[in-house]
């Protein structure tokens, strides 16, 4: 995941804007725990959405503590525990997806960058590794739906449905990873259009330079890129949005309708202006 | 019916992919052959009930001999009855062998719009939306594809947004609209609420 799953602050509450820090701060404290401090720097507000979906499908009670901040310990935060294992799992993918995008951005950059990304890979290799023996079943759902991907986008021209089908079936395979017979079917679901809405949002914001250094990029082929990349990620966010009102979740529900009908509406509307923008000047 | 293999002109033991490109393979030739309509959909029910038999037994759900009932063919209704009921029970992957096997031809309004319910199911948003605009354009007055039509072109701009604000303050809009028609209703020297 990229860092574009996150809250739109504007509609948000204050209890509910604490919460959700609250989420993403154990993320942190629980990264530090399981893989060590500079593990930490690798935290996006990716993992506290899914740590939040997990939460808000079981039937834990929530219990909130306060804390202090690690890194900046005048800073009071909460500490919202209750299920650990999300968070266990969030913060193993974490790590597991940063090596993956290190793998990808091995194999696409310029010569001198590559030398700094040799330097630190055997860091992330052992985080990697860690990550591995923790979860196996995470890693290969991972390395699998990488592998798809790496696949497609070798191919002529795939429609975006395609090429978007192997990211989507990860985190659609990731959402119902350890999901009750009940709720699996409905996560599965939530999740591939999750990824869709993630791959197309990266595939736009990347479209630019994409085509600059002649990369792959699913709207390559698109007259329009404002109104190709707009009609596909709404058409998934609104398809996401009926598959909220299928859902039922105990916690968090407000914060994840904030995330999906609003958050998401957002980075369109941020990357949108960005080509808008560009085209003016 | 005869051994559903001898139909298809397969034997014993054939994999999914050869029984799939059998069936295009015959789907294909009936629905070129001067036949009439009536004659056309009763082959395509024969073949459709051989290749439902095969397909069973290939993923071990249960053996032909059981599997036959006398299907009624709802012939005038709907050209592909047969393929609606395959999506209804949640059979996506066979609902598209059939479709993929009628030759482009006869690919009409209901043909593009079953394909979208089925890209649909699939989450493949774009696809689905691309046909269900193909139905409309084929058949513009059809209640159905216009439907699923509307409700993705509603999304496609946005408009999962605006649904869920205006549902939360529907009573207030209610009340607000009131008020200003009494409003222009009095300039007018009319009344539409007495006591205000």
């Amino acid at each position: 995941m990229f860092g574009y799953v996150t809250v739109y602050k504007p509609e948000l509450k204050i209890k509910e804007y604490e919460a959700y820090k609250g989420v993403y701060c154990t993320l942190c404290k629980e990264m530090g725990k399981e893989y060590g401090f500079l593990s930490r720097f690798l935290l996006s507000y990716d993992g506290a959405f899914y740590v939040m979906y997990k939460l808000g499908l079981s039937n834990d009670n929530i219990c909130v503590n306060k804390s202090r901040c690690t890194f900046n310990p005048c800073k009071k935060c909460m500490k919202v525990c209750a299920g650990d294992n999300a968070y266990k799992i969030a913060s193993t993918l974490t790590v597991i997806l940063a090596y993956f995008k290190l793998i990808d951005n091995l194999n696409d950059s310029s010569f001198f960058k590559k030398i700094i990304l040799y330097l630190i890979y055997p860091y992330f290799a052992f985080l990697k590794n860690k990550a591995r023996k923790k979860y196996p079943e995470i890693f290969e759902i991972v390395e699998d739906e990488m592998q798809h991907q790496f696949e497609i986008e070798k191919e002529d021209n795939p429609a975006p449905d395609k090429s978007a089908d192997p990211t989507a079936k990860m985190l659609s395979r990731l959402f119902a990873f350890g999901e009750s017979d009940k709720n699996k079917t409905k996560a599965e679901k939530f999740g591939y259009q999750l990824g869709r809405v993630v791959y197309f949002l990266d595939a736009f914001d990347d479209y630019n330079d994409d085509l600059k250094e002649n990369t792959f990029n699913p709207f390559k082929n698109t007259d329009n890129i404002i109104e190709d990349a707009s009609l596909s990620i709404n058409l998934s966010i609104g398809a996401l949005c009926e598959s909220m009102t299928e859902h039922h979740f105990n916690n968090f529900s407000s914060i994840i309708e904030n995330v999906i009908c609003d958050g998401l509406n957002f980075q369109l509307d941020r990357i949108t202006q960005k080509y808008r923008g560009e085209n003016c000047e | 019916m005869n051994n559903p293999y001898e139909y298809l002109g397969l034997s014993r033991g054939a994999n999914e992919e050869q029984v799939k490109s059998a069936y295009k393979n015959i789907a294909a030739s009936i629905q070129n052959s001067s036949a009439s309509d009536s004659e056309k959909s009763m082959r395509m029910n024969e073949l459709n009930n051989a290749y439902d038999a095969i397909m069973n037994e290939l993923r071990g759900t249960s053996s032909y001999s059981g599997a036959y009932n006398d299907n009624q063919y709802n012939s005038g209704a709907s050209q592909f009855s047969d393929v609606r009921q395959r999506i209804n029970t949640g059979r996506i992957d066979d609902a598209e062998t059939i479709l993929d096997g009628i030759p482009t031809s006869m690919r009409n309004a209901e043909w593009n719009y079953l394909k979208g319910v089925i890209h649909q199911r699939r989450g493949w948003m774009n696809e689905a939306f691309r046909c269900y605009q193909n139905a409309c354009r084929l058949e513009p007055s059809n209640q159905e594809y216009a439907a699923a039509f509307n409700a993705l072109n509603n999304n496609a701009h946005g408009g999962y947004r605006r649904s869920r604000k205006t549902s939360s303050d529907g009573v207030c809009d209610l009340c607000t609209g009131l008020l200003c028609a009494d409003c222009c209703c009095e300039c007018c020297g009319g009344d539409l609420i007495p006591c205000c």
